[in-house]
């Protein structure tokens, strides 16, 4: 559906996405990875098939652990539990225990999780860069009284999402109109979109609020049937001047991204989609101010960048990851691995 | 008005100069990361009996070096308190976690009952077991988040509203030719009276 009216014709032309934008959130979206969720053995109930209580499942890394409860609880009811076990499962004293012992962080995106998980492989002697799954303990009981620990309830799970949802447009525009001028039914989309892991239904409300990218000229096939995606004015032949894109991704004021070492903290500065104004800011520009001995200007780096599981090329735009790679929730997770060697 | 990093670490540190609280606070950065810094201190709170709501004219706070003499007393719960830096919406964060006398942390419920807010009983909020919202906000009063700097989880206000009823105070008291010094000063002095509306410092 071409456009040959302004930005600010409806809503669907607020946000013109090029099929290649399309292409890469539909990569992101669909991305999974391994997971092996084990029961802790000490907590099963007796007369309980012992020996099968390990679930693998390859999980969407734009999903959350909590929306894999119900899987999991019916996995243990079929083929572990008998039926006196199934009657005393308490979800409300189930959590999640990473390999380190700790309580894992269940309000992560699965890919972040698993990222996180590759990247603390890379500092450990020996480490395979093989793909292994994430291995995590699932607790039926006795969650740890001296941490703070919320159950994770997808109720939880929503409210933390939906908060991710608005810091980053907070981030990306200085205020969350776009995120709070949204229908109760159509934040509620959003996350309905992610539980029952619905592309189109998740980004039919997101794209009113997720920055895109400037297409192509000319070049870009017509965009697919059920989308809400119009060609903006620039593409089309006959425009001689190209108004200001105020919703693509580089107008925002900052690109909402993160960024996890494998072992430190997560750290967050300043990500201006263009620098003085006008170089695009490239993931290793970023890179440099924020961690210059890992990655330096000139010489060796020790180290790279992993965005949704795919090791990122130093020229990559900041402003291109936040239209399509960042996760469900509006944030560019960088993941940094030490280099072997 | 928000701050950069380095505008909330001079603010933080101004305002240790003229700390005279009974727990004073102390700068605390990243072993690694210097600039990433934020305040704490631990205080001990009376534990509330039931049907003797907290007096605020008690006096609840302990000399630091006798916390760990005070906590060993059924009487009293600890409270780690921690000013952070957001980065997202550039001004402090307040973050805590309350324990128990046998070091289990308190939920939510027995947060709210602890007395360590000022929640007035007419002020409406939705509360789930989660967090406490007050109608209509975009994000939550009080619920869970990661320590920006330690990674631990703890309790904590949503700072994205501080800044305007901050700079509305810091407008009324200082005077434009106010130099930088003075008005960081100023800006936590006010971000600790406007937080102070709800934590019952």
């Amino acid at each position: 559906m071409a456009s040959t009216l302004g930005p600010r014709h409806g809503a669907a032309s607020l946000m013109a996405t090029s099929a290649s934008t399309t292409l890469f959130r539909r990569l992101t979206w669909e991305g999974t990875v391994p997971l092996e969720i084990r029961v802790d053995s000490k907590e099963l109930p007796a007369n309980s098939n012992r020996g099968l209580e390990c679930y693998f499942i390859q999980a969407a890394r734009v999903s959350y652990l909590p929306l894999l409860v119900p899987d999991v609880k019916k996995f243990l009811v079929d083929v572990v539990l008998d039926e006196e076990g199934a009657k005393i499962l308490k979800e409300e004293d189930w959590w999640f225990e990473a390999e380190d012992g700790s309580p894992l962080k269940w309000h992560w995106p699965i890919g972040l999780l698993y990222d996180s998980h590759t990247i603390a492989a890379t500092i450990r002697p020996n480490h395979t860069t093989d793909p292994i799954p994430l291995k995590l303990v699932l607790h039926l009981a006795l969650p740890p009284t001296d941490k703070l620990l919320l159950v994770p309830s997808a109720e939880a799970c929503k409210q933390a999402f939906m908060g991710q949802l608005k810091e980053a447009d907070f981030i990306r525009w200085g205020s969350t109109k776009r995120m709070t001028s949204l229908r109760k039914a159509e934040q509620d989309g959003i996350w309905e979109g992610i539980k029952e892991h619905n592309f189109d239904d998740y980004w039919r409300v997101a794209s009113k609020v997720t920055p895109t990218t400037i297409p192509a000229r000319s070049q870009s096939p017509p965009p697919g049937p059920g989308s809400l995606h119009t060609r903006p004015p620039s593409v089309d032949p006959g425009t001689t001047t190209t108004a200001p894109d105020k919703d693509g991704a580089s107008s925002v004021r900052s690109v909402p991204v993160r960024i996890y070492l494998p072992d430190g903290p997560v750290l967050q500065e300043l990500a201006p989609p263009l620098l003085d104004g006008e170089r695009p800011h490239t993931v290793s520009r970023f890179l440099t101010s924020t961690l210059p001995l890992l990655f330096p200007e000139t010489g060796k780096r020790h180290a790279y960048a992993l965005v949704q599981g795919v090791v990122c090329p130093p020229e990559t735009e900041l402003s291109w990851l936040g239209a399509c790679m960042a996760g469900a929730d509006g944030w560019v997770n960088i993941c940094i691995g030490i280099s072997s060697g | 008005m928000s701050l950069t990093r380095p505008q909330f670490e001079r603010a933080c540190k101004l305002l240790l100069e003229g700390d005279d609280s009974c727990t004073p606070w102390s700068w605390k950065s990243h072993q690694a990361f210097q600039h990433l810094g934020y305040l704490e201190r631990t205080v001990s709170i009376p534990v509330k009996s039931p049907g003797n709501p907290l007096d605020e004219t008690v006096e609840i706070l302990v000399e630091e070096d006798d916390s760990a003499a005070v906590n060993s007393s059924p009487n009293f719960l600890s409270w780690d308190q921690y000013i952070v830096y957001s980065p997202s919406f550039g001004v402090p964060a307040f973050y805590f976690i309350v324990w128990d006398q046998q070091g289990v942390q308190l939920t939510l419920d027995q947060l709210l009952q602890s007395g360590v807010f000022r929640f007035d009983s007419s002020t409406k909020l939705d509360k789930t077991p989660f967090g406490v919202s007050e109608p209509g906000s975009a994000f939550p009063l009080l619920s869970q988040g990661d320590h920006p700097v330690l990674g631990i989880r703890c309790w904590h206000f949503h700072p994205c509203e501080s800044s305007t009823a901050v700079d509305e105070l810091v407008n009324d008291v200082i005077i434009p030719t106010a130099s930088e010094d003075d008005r960081l000063r100023c800006w936590m002095e006010m971000w600790f009276l406007v937080l102070g509306s709800a934590v019952n410092f």
